[in-house]
């Protein structure tokens, strides 16, 4: 940032959106905690994310979302929790009875979404886990943008 | 904008939550406004009074609200919005059926987002409510380093 509060647009700065372009094997279902590695990237300016893992480049204030699609959800999976950035400073989103809100498909999404408030080198990444019944919830991907992270630096 | 691309930019940006549970709030249709006693971050001249945020310049800024519940039984609807409590205007609330959403610890969580125009000195909040059974839905706070619910925003230009 310059001097005079300015930012120069024409810098590449913290933005970043990655996606799961291929739906996951079973990954939770019975409480296992498993981390989000978004395997393709839409756009990465100034390189911070790979598999999902963002590394903060600049120390400020970042929006981020993460939104998943889950699938084959069954009435017995009554807990989940989406869960992004790292120990000491995570946001929760999720809580809901999963397995009640599945469609006929037996897929659902959950999402979270804030303002974060990161250190430059912190090592940021998101997690799901669903509990109450058999391992068999996958992550939905797809290259419509099933399950994804997305944020930027809002301020430094 | 300036002749080199760049935006004279404020950073104005905060992020508050409560930090204690509060039980019985709502469940029977009473309209709560959670009180946000502690910060995060709150930074650019935004000004916090608990319950909303005041907007130390006019601009577009960019909110969002989530809320935790806990204690549900057989509530059967609950929203929340963000409300300009200076206009009036309000996003469209997001509603459900806490009911079915409760997952297996009787909790359930609401969030929304939106963009708004504010002008100086405007107050932003957020709003929410639980109705169809007794006034015993509790706001849950989380913890410090998790909160589950909270209020955060940022100018955008």
């Amino acid at each position: 940032m310059a001097t005079n509060n300015a930012i120069n647009l024409a810098k590449p700065y913290p933005l970043f959106f990655g996606y799961y372009s291929a739906t996951t094997a079973a990954i939770t279902g019975d409480g296992t905690l498993f981390p989000l590695a978004f395997d393709t990237d839409k756009f990465d300016l100034g390189g911070n994310l790979l598999n999902g893992v963002v590394t903060i480049p600049t120390t400020g204030k970042y929006y981020i979302y993460v939104t998943t699609q889950l699938g084959s959800l069954a009435v017995g999976h009554t807990s989940c929790l989406l869960q992004v950035g790292l120990a000491g400073n995570y946001l929760d989103g999720g809580y809901v009875n999963i397995g009640a809100i599945r469609d006929s498909a037996d897929t659902a999404s959950v999402s979270v979404c804030g303002l974060m408030d990161f250190t430059a080198a912190d090592i940021v990444q998101a997690s799901i886990t669903v509990t109450g019944a058999a391992k068999a919830v996958t992550v939905i991907g797809a290259a419509t943008y099933s399950s994804y992270i997305c944020g930027y630096l809002i301020n430094s | 904008m300036a002749t080199n691309n760049a935006i004279n930019y404020r950073p104005i940006s905060w992020f508050v939550y409560p930090s204690i549970d509060t039980d019985d709030q709502t469940g029977d249709g009473t309209g709560i406004s959670p009180f946000f006693d502690t910060t995060k971050f709150l930074i650019g001249g935004a000004t916090f009074f608990g319950h909303q945020i005041g907007a130390p310049v006019a601009g577009y800024y960019m909110i969002n609200a989530q809320v935790t519940f806990g204690n549900v039984a057989a509530h059967t609807a609950a929203s929340i919005n963000i409300l300009n409590t200076t206009t009036g205007e309000q996003s469209t609330p997001c509603e459900c059926n806490p009911s079915v959403l409760k997952d297996s610890s009787d909790k359930f969580m609401l969030s929304t987002q939106a963009v708004f125009y504010l002008n100086v000195g405007d107050f932003i909040g957020v709003t929410c409510v639980v109705s169809g059974g007794a006034k015993t839905v509790d706001l849950l706070s989380g913890i410090a380093s998790e909160p589950l619910t909270w209020f955060s925003g940022a100018i955008l230009i």
